[in-house]
């Protein structure tokens, strides 16, 4: 089995501290210092955009040994389509994987965008299709339930599939319609993108059996995922399919297990000294305690504290570089073979993981299939 | 002050406007002196399309022009993949992506909109496009009918320009139902991307007078293009509105007259009638206003002299390139030809020619210096 590792990027800012409004980077938070900020898009005062900052992390990426960049969706963030045809150019090799809102698309026109991508990357794009729980003040004024969200989803895979893989494709469904589809002369015979998908609901995990390439996990002990795993290799069976999994986390790796822990312990002070609000999180709006900070250590090297502080994956692994690689060569052997993961600042932090983490993980999977 | 665009060719192009084979990208059979992908030692040597888009834009930018369309049609590459990619790699080339409202939700066009502006430093416009009906429609996955698009094509901007500063915004109608929506900080308030509209039909009118800021019409003859613009005008300003008239057609200049039209009849005397016939032979759909597809259909009895309507030529079609009229004629006429538009009131101008990277060129460094009715390109050039 072959494994992946994804480099995800900070479509909204980035900077040392675990909270939003202290970051220098881009012009996302509003700032309570008086610091200078670069990379600020639209202001223009040093020439650069929070794009070419992107670029830079994901170039770095790239030189460091990752295989991809996945794009996160979030609401006040760069749209993941528009961050992945910026970067097409400027990486060679590197697997984009931007997330979508499905329900928000057209299926056609995303397939559409799919071909055209592969051309331009020589195949190199994926989808990864989220979903989110409806609030009563998100952005975009639409409620739809997680379950409709999946409905469309579903329908949307359908159309997407094939339309692509066929030369007439005809489809009536509830949310698509399509007469004499199919793509021809210039735009045939490219290769779909792989398709990425994540949730732990039933209509998730039925979705994930039908429709996904690879499904992501939540982050937990390898052991426990042991189960979900084989029972969503049980549904995929249902379908004559073969599921591969993913582990979204933050990653915060140093020299030691101590120099980590104290890291992390350090950011989440600083963090809990002031009052936090995290839209869309109501774990995060409530306010932290600095002595919480050992009540969220659920595992070995895992720590679910960053859901309160920040938007994203909730847990993440802290440690040592030999023991996150061994925890990661763990999920491995459970049988987990992508990962998207980060960690801020991500430009630094993607040349720390890539340069001292990676190697690590990488001899540690050689080790367990030569045994 | 007067826009000018030029177009990407996103279905291919011509090394020559007397070939028949679209050589440039993988439209036809790969063959010795085809490119991107081109052959090398016998083998496709990896270039794709997009490595000519690039250039193509590269070179409307050092021409001086604004921008270009990029055209969308179920053939064609993306225009929203192509923009993207090509904003990181220009630095004042405006895309104008032809966008239709199926394709995105409003919400999500209004982000991915905000995000490209913040890309490129407020370089986006739009050509609105609403659809021709009939098969290609339901190829799109859209089967609403002719009027009921533009009704949603109108409900669609509504939404889009209700959340583009921020919110919140609410919206009850029959396509899109939002409640308290509003892009967030920081996507919230950048420059707005400016809204060329297609469409010629009176619903098409009606929509325009709502949101559109220029009226794009395919070149028709002059006394043509002053009833309709009029009529646009008076639809606008029922709204309290000014839509200002912009027309897409291909220009084929050279130094002399006789140059231009030599090549002209030796392009006429290659056509692939058969080919031709195939392309554009049946207009099916619910489309209103395509007089220059319906009206100009020439056939092979037909002499090149023959279809000169005024300052026009309406031989474009034969030749492969939409729409019939045009211009052919030495620089200065050129020229002329474009003034006598800018006398009508026309504001913005899409301009392609075949070639289009050697075109965008000539036209920028020849023609468009010569046009008397507008301060903007000549003194860019000049500088
Ligand atoms: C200048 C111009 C450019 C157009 N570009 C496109 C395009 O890129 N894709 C497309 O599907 N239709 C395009 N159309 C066609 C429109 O979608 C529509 O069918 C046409 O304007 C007819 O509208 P009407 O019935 O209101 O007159 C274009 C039309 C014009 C005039």
């Amino acid at each position: 089995m072959s494994f992946e590792f994804l480099w995800r990027l900070p479509v909204h800012g980035d900077g040392r501290a675990f909270r939003k409004d202290e970051w220098h980077r881009g012009d996302y938070a509003r700032l309570e210092t008086s610091r200078r900020v670069f990379a600020r898009t639209g202001l223009g005062r040093d020439g650069f955009t929070y794009y070419d900052h992107l670029s830079q992390i994901a170039r770095a990426a790239e030189l460091t040994g990752f295989d991809g960049v996945f794009i996160p969706q979030s609401a006040a963030g760069e749209e993941p389509l528009v961050v992945a045809g910026a970067l097409a150019r400027e990486v060679r090799s590197l697997k984009l994987v931007p997330s979508l809102p499905a329900p928000f698309l057209s299926a056609v026109y995303t397939a559409k965008i799919g071909v055209s991508f592969q051309r331009l990357t020589g195949g190199r794009l994926a989808f990864d299709f989220v979903t989110e729980e409806p609030t009563p003040n998100a952005w975009h004024g639409h409620k739809w339930s997680v379950a409709e969200q999946i409905a469309r989803t579903d329908e949307f895979l359908d159309v997407v599939k094939g339309f692509w893989n066929n030369k007439a494709f005809t489809f009536h469904g509830r949310y698509y319609e399509v007469e004499n589809g199919g793509f021809s002369d210039a735009l045939s015979g490219q290769t779909l993108p792989t398709i990425y998908l994540s949730g732990e609901t039933e209509e998730a995990l039925a979705l994930s059996a039908k429709h996904a390439d690879v499904h992501f996990l939540p982050l937990e002990p390898a052991a426990q995922l042991r189960a979900r795993i084989a029972d969503l290799d049980a549904r995929a069976r249902a379908h004559g399919r073969a599921l591969r999994y993913g582990l979204q986390a933050d990653i915060f790796a140093r020299h030691s297990d101590g120099a980590a822990w104290d890291y992390v312990r350090r950011l989440w002070e600083e963090a809990a000294a002031k009052t936090v609000s995290i839209s869309g999180n109501p774990a995060a709006s409530l306010p932290l305690k600095a002595e919480a900070f050992d009540a969220l250590i659920e595992g070995p090297n895992l720590w679910t504290g960053f859901g309160h502080v920040r938007s994203g994956p909730a847990a993440g692994l802290v440690g040592g570089y030999a023991d996150v690689a061994e925890r990661i060569a763990e999920y491995v052997e459970a049988g987990v073979s992508s990962f998207a993961i980060s960690a801020n600042p991500h430009l630094e932090e993607a040349y720390r993981i890539g340069e001292q983490l990676l190697p690590q993980v990488r001899a540690r999977i050689g080790a367990l299939r030569a045994a | 002050m007067t826009q000018f665009h030029w177009r990407l060719p996103m279905h291919g192009d011509k090394a020559d406007i007397g070939n028949s084979a679209v050589s440039r990208g993988n439209w036809s059979a790969l063959r010795d002196g085809n490119q991107t992908p081109g052959l090398r030692h016998g083998r496709p040597d990896g270039f794709s399309y997009h490595d000519h888009l690039l250039e193509v834009a590269k070179a409307i930018e050092i021409a001086g022009f604004d921008g270009a369309l990029i055209p969308s049609f179920p053939i064609t590459d993306d225009p929203w993949v192509a923009a993207t990619s090509i904003a990181r790699q220009t630095r004042t080339f405006r895309f104008m992506i032809a966008f239709q409202p199926e394709w995105f939700n409003p919400l999500y066009a209004a982000k991915a909109s905000a995000s490209l502006q913040r890309l490129s430093g407020g370089r986006l416009l739009f050509n609105i496009i609403t659809g021709g009906g009939g098969p290609q429609q339901l190829w799109w996955g859209d089967r609403i009918a002719h009027d009921d698009r533009y009704r949603r094509t109108t409900e669609f901007l509504d939404v889009f320009k209700g959340v583009w500063n921020g919110g919140p915004f609410s919206y009850d109608g029959k396509f899109y139902k939002v409640e308290n929506a509003g892009l967030p900080e920081p996507l919230a308030g950048q420059k707005w991307p400016e809204l060329y509209f297609a469409g010629s039909s009176n619903a098409a009118l009606e929509a325009q007078g709502k949101h559109a800021d220029f009226n794009l019409t395919h070149l028709e003859p002059i006394e043509q293009l002053r009833v309709k613009f009029d009529r646009v005008r008076e639809l606008a300003s029922k709204e309290g509105r000014r839509v200002k008239p912009a027309v897409r057609f291909n220009i084929f200049a050279r130094r002399t007259e006789e140059e231009a039209w030599a090549e002209i009849r030796r392009a006429w005397g290659n056509v692939d009638w058969a080919r031709y016939a195939g392309r554009f032979g049946q207009v099916r759909g619910d489309a209103v206003g395509s007089p220059s597809l319906s009206m100009h259909m020439p056939g092979p009895d037909k002499r090149v002299e023959d279809l000169k309507i005024g300052k026009f030529w309406a031989g474009f079609l034969p030749l492969g390139d939409p729409p019939a009229l045009g211009v052919v004629g030495s620089y200065e006429q050129a020229a002329e030809a474009i003034d006598s538009l800018i006398d009508i009131g026309v504001e913005g101008f899409i301009l392609a020619g075949t070639p289009h990277l050697e075109e965008a060129l000539r036209v920028g460094e020849e023609v468009i210096p010569l046009v008397r009715g507008t301060a903007g390109i000549a003194d860019i050039a000049a500088e």
